[in-house]
C-alpha cells in the first residue's frame, strides 16, 4: 500500500528530494573511485615501466664497462631465474639471436616502448599468448636488446581493483537507496497522520487535533501549528454559532416593537399616526444601527479594512473626545479629568480609535453616578525595548464583577444588570476589534469602585 | 435646482424624485452608468446624485470622466460600500460627498441642498449674519442685539457651520463631519448636548429662537420672521 502511494505521488517532494540526493551521492562516490582506480593503475604500470628501465639500463651498463661474455652471461642467468614473467632477447645487426627466450625476432620493432604478444616462446609455454611490455635499447652498434615483464599479472590487479570498486559501488548505491526509502517512508507517514486528521476535520469534526509526538522536529512544529490555527477556528466557529443565536434574539425585540407600532396604526384612528410612525421610523434606526455596528466590528475583524493609518497626537485625539463628551457629563455633574502626557505620537487610524475611546468613555458616563469623576489617562510606557501608549479610562461606577470581565467583549452581550439599559451590547466589541486592528491589548481591571479600562497600543 | 440623479433601483430612485420633487427641484433620472455620463455631460445641472455600482459605467469611472473633461458639478455619492476607505475613495476621486445606503430622506436633502449652495457662496467673509446675531470671522467674536456672547470653541465651531449653511436643515452626522472633522456616525445623542449648550446662550437670554430643531434630521438657523412663512 505504502509502494503504491510511492508510486502514486510522483509529485511527493521528500522523494524527489531522496532520489536527488542519492543522484548526487552515487556520482561523486563514482567519481572519486574512478580516481583512485586510475591513479592506482596508473601507478602499477610506473612500476612496471621503471623496473625493466632499470633492467635494461644496468645491462647496458654491464655491456659497457665489462663487454659481451659479462652481458651475455647476466642474461641467461636472468632467464634461468625470472623466465616465468620476464622477456629477454639479445640479437646483432643480422637478426641473428644470440640469447633469449623468444625464438623469433619480433617483427618491425623500433627503439623505445613496446607491447607485444608472447608467441614463439623458447622454453616456458606458461606465458604463451600472454602480452608483455617490453623496451628495445641498442647496446652496441650490432647487438640490440629487448627485454620486459609479462603484465597479465598486473592486469589482474587491474582487473581485481575494478571488480572491488564495482563492489563498493554497488554498497553505495544500496546503503543510499535504503536510507532515501526509510527517510522518503517516514516523512510520508508523518504528513499523511496529518493529511487524515485534516481529512477528518474535514469532514466536520472540529474537535480533533493532530498528533504530536513531542520531538520538537518540524513536523511536531507543523502540527503545533495546525493545531493552534484549528483552535482559533474551532473558537470563531463556536463565536458565530453563539453570534447568530444572539442577532436573532436581539433583532426579535425591535422587530417587534415596529410591528406593534405598525399594526396599532393600521386598526387606531388618525390620532396615533405621527407617534406611530415616528417611533416606527426609530425602531429601524435602532435596527440599521446595531447592524452598521456588526459590519463594522466585521470589517475591522475579518481584516478587510485595514484603516487609514496616519500618525496620531496622543493629547490632542484624548482632547478631541474630551470636549466632545465634557458637555454630556456635564449634565450629571460627572467630572472628567484629562491627564495626558504631550508630544505622545502614535500611529492609527484617528477616526477608530476615536470611536474606540469614546464608547469608552460613553460607557464610563453612562454607568457612573452623578456627581463622580472620570480620569482619562495616558502615557508612554517602555518595556522589550518597545514603546507603547497606554491609555486609561477610569471610572467610579458599578464597575464589572470578574466572572463577565472577559465576557463583555463577546458580541451582544450584556449584563443582567443593565439589559433594561438601550444599547446594543457591540459596544465594547466594537473597541476590542479597534484595539486588536491597531495591534493593542485591552484589559478590565477593578477601581474599586469603578472599573479601569487600559489599553496598550504599540508607539513609535 | 436641477439635479440629475443616476440610480439603478428603480425602487429607490422613485423614493428620491418623489422627495426632490416635493421640494420643487427638477430631476432627471438615469439607470444605466453610461446614458447618466451621457446626460451628465452634455446638459446642465445644479447637483448630481450618483450611486456607485451602476450597470455599464460606475459611478467612480463618470465622476472622474465629468472631472477630467472640467465638469465641477457638485456630485453627491449614494452607496451601500460604507467603509471609511471606500468614502475617502470616493471623495478622491473628485465626489464632494457621500451618502451611505440605507439613508433618511431628509439627511440627502439637506447634503443636496448644500452642494447646491456651495456653487454661490460667497468664497470670503469676515462676518455672518442672522438677523440680530453678527458672526465675527477674524475676530472670532459673536454678538447678539449687540451685546457680546462668550462661547466655547466647539460651541463657536457649531455656530459657524449653521450659519454658514443658514437656512438649511445641517444632520447631525453633518455637525459631527465638519465641527469635529472625525468621519464616521456617532449614532449618539452627544450632538444634541452641543447643541442645547449653544442655544442656551444664544436664543434662551433673547426674545426670539433662532436655532430650531427639525425632528428625525437635524437642525436649522434661520431669522425668526421666516419661521411661518
Amino acid at each position: 500500500m505504502l509502494f503504491a502511494r510511492l508510486k502514486k505521488s510522483t509529485h511527493n517532494s521528500t522523494l524527489k528530494l531522496v532520489f536527488l540526493y542519492l543522484t548526487l551521492f552515487l556520482t561523486s562516490s563514482i567519481v572519486l573511485l574512478c580516481f583512485i582506480y586510475w591513479s592506482t593503475v596508473s601507478y602499477i604500470f610506473e612500476q612496471l615501466d621503471h623496473h625493466i628501465e632499470y633492467d635494461s639500463q644496468s645491462l647496458h651498463s654491464l655491456y659497457k664497462t665489462e663487454g659481451y661474455n659479462p652481458l651475455f652471461n647476466a642474461i641467461n642467468e636472468r632467464l634461468s631465474q625470472y623466465s616465468y614473467d620476464s622477456v629477454y632477447l639479445l640479437y646483432d645487426d643480422n637478426n641473428n639471436i644470440l640469447t633469449g627466450n623468444l625464438s623469433k625476432i619480433p617483427d618491425g620493432l623500433s627503439t623505445g616502448w613496446h607491447i607485444i604478444k608472447l608467441e614463439n616462446l623458447t622454453d616456458n609455454t606458461a606465458l604463451q599468448k600472454h602480452f608483455a611490455r617490453v623496451i628495445v635499447t641498442p647496446i652496441s652498434d650490432k647487438l640490440t636488446l629487448i627485454n620486459g615483464l609479462d603484465v597479465e599479472s598486473a592486469h589482474q590487479q587491474e582487473h581485481m581493483i575494478f571488480n572491488n570498486l564495482l563492489i563498493g559501488i554497488a554498497i553505495v548505491l544500496l546503503l543510499g537507496a535504503i536510507g532515501g526509502f526509510i527517510i522518503s517512508i517516514t516523512t510520508i507517514k508523518k504528513i499523511n497522520i496529518i493529511n487524515q486528521s485534516i481529512l477528518k476535520i474535514r469532514e466536520g469534526d472540529l474537535s480533533i487535533r493532530i498528533p504530536s509526538k513531542g520531538t520538537d522536529d518540524d513536523y511536531d512544529l507543523l502540527s503545533d501549528n495546525i493545531n493552534l490555527m484549528l483552535d482559533q477556528i474551532e473558537r470563531l466557529m463556536a463565536g458565530i454559532k453563539n453570534i447568530s443565536n444572539n442577532i436573532a434574539h436581539d433583532l426579535r425585540t425591535p422587530l417587534t416593537r415596529l410591528r406593534t407600532h405598525l399594526e396599532t396604526m393600521q386598526v387606531d384612528n388618525n390620532n396615533y399616526e405621527i407617534r406611530g410612525i415616528t417611533d416606527a421610523i426609530s425602531e429601524t434606526d435602532n435596527l440599521l444601527s446595531t447592524f452598521n455596528a456588526l459590519l463594522r466590528i466585521n470589517n475591522f475583524e475579518s481584516g478587510s479594512q485595514k484603516g487609514n493609518f496616519t500618525t496620531i497626537d496622543s493629547y490632542t485625539l484624548l482632547e478631541d473626545i474630551f470636549s466632545f463628551y465634557e458637555p454630556v457629563a456635564d449634565v450629571k455633574g460627572i467630572q472628567i479629568q484629562l491627564n495626558s502626557d504631550k508630544n505622545i505620537q502614535y500611529s492609527g487610524d484617528r477616526d477608530m480609535l476615536f470611536q474606540a475611546i469614546a464608547n469608552l468613555l460613553d460607557n464610563a458616563i453612562k454607568y457612573s453616578p452623578d456627581n463622580t469623576c472620570i480620569t482619562i489617562d495616558s502615557k508612554l510606557l517602555k518595556f522589550d525595548n518597545k514603546n507603547f501608549i497606554e491609555i486609561t479610562v477610569s471610572d467610579n461606577g458599578a464597575g464589572i464583577p470578574d466572572i463577565e470581565k472577559t465576557k463583555v467583549f463577546d458580541l451582544f452581550y450584556r449584563s443582567e444588570k443593565h439589559r433594561d439599559n438601550n444599547g446594543n451590547g457591540l459596544g465594547l466589541s466594537l473597541v476590542n476589534s479597534i484595539v486588536s486592528l491597531h495591534k493593542g491589548k485591552i484589559t478590565l481591571e477593578d477601581n474599586n469602585p469603578g472599573l479601569i479600562v487600559r489599553i496598550r497600543l504599540p508607539a513609535k | 435646482m436641477r439635479i440629475l440623479l443616476i440610480e439603478d433601483d428603480q425602487h429607490v430612485a422613485d423614493f428620491i424624485i418623489k422627495g426632490l420633487s416635493e421640494s420643487n427641484h427638477v430631476v432627471d433620472h438615469r439607470a444605466d452608468g453610461k446614458e447618466g455620463l451621457f446626460l451628465a455631460t452634455t446638459e446642465s445641472y445644479d447637483v448630481m446624485i450618483i450611486d456607485r455600482m451602476l450597470p455599464n459605467v460606475d459611478g467612480l469611472t463618470i465622476i472622474r470622466t465629468l472631472r477630467a473633461s472640467n465638469i465641477v458639478t457638485p456630485v453627491l455619492i449614494l452607496s451601500a460600500l460604507a467603509d471609511v476607505e471606500q468614502r475617502v475613495d470616493g471623495l478622491k476621486n473628485g465626489a464632494d460627498d457621500y451618502l451611505i445606503k440605507p439613508f433618511s430622506f431628509s439627511e440627502l436633502l439637506a447634503r443636496v441642498q448644500i452642494l447646491g449652495k456651495r456653487q454661490y457662496a460667497e468664497p470670503h467673509t469676515t462676518q455672518l449674519i442672522i438677523a440680530d446675531l453678527v458672526v465675527d470671522l477674524l475676530a472670532h467674536n459673536v454678538m447678539r442685539s449687540g451685546q457680546e456672547i462668550e462661547l466655547l470653541a466647539t460651541e463657536y465651531r457649531l455656530l459657524e457651520y449653521l450659519m454658514r449653511h443658514a437656512e438649511q436643515v445641517v444632520s447631525r452626522t453633518m455637525l459631527f463631519e465638519h465641527v469635529w472633522d472625525y468621519n464616521f456616525d456617532p449614532q449618539t445623542n452627544v450632538i444634541d448636548v452641543h447643541m442645547s449648550r449653544l442655544r442656551k446662550k444664544i436664543d434662551k437670554p433673547f426674545n426670539s429662537a433662532l436655532i430650531h430643531t427639525i425632528r428625525g434630521t437635524g437642525y436649522v438657523i434661520r431669522p425668526p420672521e421666516k419661521i411661518n412663512s
